[in-house]
C-alpha cells in the first residue's frame, strides 16, 4: 500500500506515524477521561509515561525472544549494540505485559491507586491498537491469506513485508474494526459497572478472542507454533482463561455479598 | 525537578529532530522529562510554569521519536522480509 508519505520533501514511514498518531489520540482521549473520573491528570501522564516506555520495550524484547536464537542476539548486540534489538518488529502481547508492569510502577511512583485509573484508561488501548493496525496495513506487513474474494487486497509496493501480485485478506484492517468494537463495547461497560477493575479482564479476553481467530487467517512469516498454535494463541488462550477465572471470582464474591453489579 | 524536565524535555526535542537513528534513546530521556515534570506539577513546585514547558517539550520529544525511531524499526523489519513481520 503505502509504506512511506511524504510531507515538505521528508520521507515518513506510515507505520510510525499511525502508530504515534494512535498513541496521542488515545492519550487525549484518556485525559478527557480522567478529568469525567475526577482523576489528576499528572498521576495519569506518570502512570502513562511508565507504561508506554516499558511496553514498547517488552513489545520489542518478545520479538527478539522469539525471533533470534542467543548466538544471533550475540552477533546483534556485539556488532550493532543496544539500539540493533529495536531494529525489529514488536509483539503486542509483550507490549500489554510491559504496559501493565509499566502503569503499576507509574502508580507506585505517583503515589496512586492504579484500580482508580483503569476505568479511564483500559478503554483507549484498543483505540491506539486500531490505529497501529492500519498502519500495519499501510506498511505491508501482518497480512492475511491469499483469497480469490473481493476482499483481496494486492500490494505492490516493493518496501513492504507482503508478497507482491497475490490477492491476500487484509487482516489488519479485519483487527482494526474488531479493535474499534471492543473500544465502543468498554466504553459501554465502564458507564455501567461499578467494579473499579473489571474492565481489565474483559479488555484482555475480547481481544483474545478476536487474536486467536483472526491468527488463523494471517500468513506473514515468523509466527512462531507450538503444538500447530502460532505464540500469540498460545498468549490469547492464557489471558482468556486468566481472565474468565478473574470474571468469575468477582462475580461468585459479588452474589455471596449480595449486591447486584461486581464490586471487583 | 522541574528545570531538569525542561532540560529533558528539549534534548528529547533535538534528539527527536535530528538525531533519529537514537531516537529510543530520546524516547527514554522523554519519559523521564513527563515523570519529573508530572511529579514537579503535583508537588506545586515554585516553577510550575518551568515543569508545564518541561511537561510539553517532553511530550513532543517523545512523539518525534515514536515517529521517526518506530517508523525506522518498521523499515528495517519490512526489508528483511521473511523475520520481519511485526506480530
Amino acid at each position: 500500500m503505502y509504506p512511506y508519505i511524504t510531507f515538505f520533501g521528508i520521507t515518513i514511514p506510515t507505520y510510525g506515524l499511525l502508530l504515534t498518531t494512535g498513541v496521542v489520540v488515545a492519550g487525549a482521549v484518556a485525559v478527557r477521561r480522567c478529568k469525567r473520573w475526577n482523576r489528576s491528570a499528572d498521576d495519569f501522564f506518570i502512570i502513562a509515561a511508565c507504561a508506554v516506555g516499558l511496553g514498547f520495550l517488552f513489545a520489542w524484547l518478545l520479538y527478539v525472544a522469539v525471533t533470534y536464537s542467543p548466538e544471533e542476539l550475540w552477533n546483534m548486540l556485539r556488532s550493532g549494540g543496544i539500539g540493533s534489538l529495536f531494529n525489529g518488529g514488536m509483539v503486542f502481547y509483550g507490549g500489554l505485559a510491559g504496559g501493565v508492569l509499566g502503569a503499576l510502577l507509574g502508580a507506585r511512583l505517583a503515589k496512586a491507586r492504579l484500580a482508580d485509573f483503569l476505568n479511564p484508561i483500559v478503554p483507549v488501548l484498543p483505540l491506539a491498537h486500531a490505529f497501529g493496525r492500519i498502519g500495519c496495513f499501510c506498511a505491508g506487513c501482518c497480512y492475511g491469506i491469499p483469497t480469490t474474494s473481493r476482499l483481496g487486497v494486492v500490494y505492490t509496493h516493493p518496501a513492504g513485508g507482503a508478497p507482491i501480485g497475490i490477492p491476500l485478506l487484509p487482516v489488519q484492517l479485519f483487527e482494526a474494526g474488531l479493535n474499534l468494537v471492543i473500544f465502543c463495547v468498554l466504553l459501554v461497560f465502564t458507564r455501567r459497572t461499578k467494579s473499579k477493575t473489571l474492565v481489565l479482564p474483559v479488555y484482555i479476553a475480547s481481544y483474545g478472542c478476536v487474536r486467536f481467530f483472526l491468527e488463523f487467517i494471517r500468513y506473514d512469516a515468523a509466527r512462531g507454533a507450538l503444538l500447530g498454535l502460532s505464540t500469540s494463541q498460545w498468549i490469547s488462550i492464557l489471558g482468556v482463561l486468566l481472565s474468565a477465572a478473574y470474571i468469575a471470582a468477582a462475580v461468585i464474591r459479588n452474589k455471596r455479598k449480595g449486591a447486584e453489579a461486581p464490586r471487583a | 525537578m522541574a528545570i531538569a524536565s525542561l532540560v529533558l524535555g528539549i534534548v528529547s526535542l533535538v534528539i527527536g529532530a535530528f538525531f533519529s537513528s537514537i531516537g529510543w534513546l530520546g524516547a527514554v530521556i522523554a519519559i523521564v522529562g513527563i515523570i519529573l515534570g508530572s511529579v514537579a506539577r503535583k508537588q506545586n513546585d515554585d516553577n510550575v510554569k518551568m515543569a508545564t514547558a518541561g511537561l510539553i517539550c517532553s511530550i513532543i520529544g517523545l512523539i518525534l521519536c515514536m515517529i521517526l525511531f518506530i517508523a525506522c524499526a518498521a523499515c528495517v523489519s519490512c526489508a528483511g522480509a521473511a523475520a520481519s513481520s511485526l506480530y
